[in-house]
């Protein structure tokens, strides 16, 4: 089931403006192997569950999965055939807000090739360019 | 235990702006503190120290100038990409010093009920060791083949070289050898009415009193 709050103190949120670089989570914290995003987007909630299906089909039982990102940001959108106006529309589905430098994946507990196989799958059902990280050696 | 020497250069100019000039130039804005003497601005070659950031060395020594100085690697900062060196700090250190610093950890063999589908976690990769500055190891290796399901390797049992104390919690997990957990899938009628009750999560609000609790707050006034 895709990701989603339980609680949340509002309904519907403001746009915001994406820019910048991620400057936390953008280094590999618990697994060996990440995957950074390097554009920016609204992750939605079922494509994170889409990569974390592909993740887990590839990879069986083995190694282990984390996933860096959380859909936070409510997205509305209005029914078809309806004419601007009258007030914002109803929340539709639940993003992540994502900006270059933020490690979305991590995979441990897999040799190398087998990491970057399963993170490559993911890495195509994502809306973004990505790359893959190692975990730095000193940390 | 090996030690690089450095080459360094000293530097008056502070700030940002200096700072990132320094970067275009190949260099690596740093700093030298510790034992009670004067903080030293560097400026360090930046190709240098990134060879050597990639070794698992802790103890370096910088040419600075004339003269050599050892001292440990505190912190180094990198930008968004983990590829350039931001800026790096250096405390300086005596050989027969005792020093606490964080060593990688490293697990060597493959156990066999992986095979049967369990995982081998790495909870902790870096462990916090107490020992003289020339005696820091560069990594510890840890021989996980041995584990069996639901097998634990926790920091007092690392075999750490003479004279060298871990400082970590020894309670602490280092390696956990569980079995895998099967992935739920849920249905997809179960799936779609989760979507349709998801897409309102419970608001987090003050609790509205009813209209009873109301008047009974009116009377209480009026009576006051």
């Amino acid at each position: 089931m895709a990701l989603m709050p339980k609680r949340v103190k509002f309904r519907k949120s403001q746009r915001g403006v994406l820019r910048g670089e991620e400057t936390r989570g953008n280094t590999v914290a618990f697994g060996e192997f990440g995957l950074q995003a390097l554009d920016y987007a609204w992750l939605a909630a079922r494509q994170i569950e889409a990569g974390r299906v592909a993740a887990q089909h590839f990879m069986g039982r083995e190694g282990k999965l984390w996933i860096r990102v959380f859909p936070h940001k409510p997205l509305t959108g209005k029914p078809a055939e309806v004419r601007m106006g009258s007030g914002k529309g109803e929340p539709v589905y639940w993003a992540a807000v994502i900006k270059p430098g933020r490690v979305l994946y991590e995979i441990g507990g897999l040799p190398e090739e087998t990491a970057r196989e399963a993170l490559n799958r993911v890495a195509h059902k994502l809306p973004i360019r990505v790359r893959l990280l190692k975990r730095r050696p000193r940390q | 235990m090996k030690t690089e020497a450095i080459k360094t250069e000293t530097r008056s100019n502070r700030g940002s702006a200096n700072a990132r000039r320094l970067r275009d130039e190949g260099k690596v804005p740093g700093i030298l503190y510790g034992h009670g003497e004067e903080a030293v601005l560097l400026s360090i070659d930046g190709r240098q120290l990134s060879d050597f950031l990639q070794t698992s060395h802790h103890l370096v020594k910088l040419q600075i100038g004339e003269r050599q100085e050892s001292a440990l690697i505190k912190e180094v900062q990198y930008d968004t990409w983990g590829k350039q060196i931001m800026h790096a700090d250096f405390a300086r250190v005596a050989m027969d010093e005792l020093v606490t610093v964080s060593v990688q950890v490293i697990g060597r063999g493959t156990p066999k009920a992986t095979q049967a589908g369990a995982v081998l976690e790495q909870v902790l990769h870096s462990v916090d060791i107490t020992c003289k500055a020339d005696e820091i190891p560069d990594t510890i290796r840890v021989e996980v083949g041995h584990l069996e399901l639901d097998g634990k390797i926790f920091v007092k049992d690392l075999q750490l070289p003479a004279g060298v104390k871990a400082a970590s919690d020894p309670d602490s997990i280092v390696f956990l050898l569980q079995e895998a957990r099967e992935e739920i899938v849920a249905a997809p009628a179960a799936a779609a009415a989760g979507e349709a009750a998801a897409a309102e999560p419970e608001l987090i609000r003050p609790v509205k009193p009813t209209e009873e609790e109301t008047e009974a707050a009116e009377k209480e006034k009026e009576k006051k």
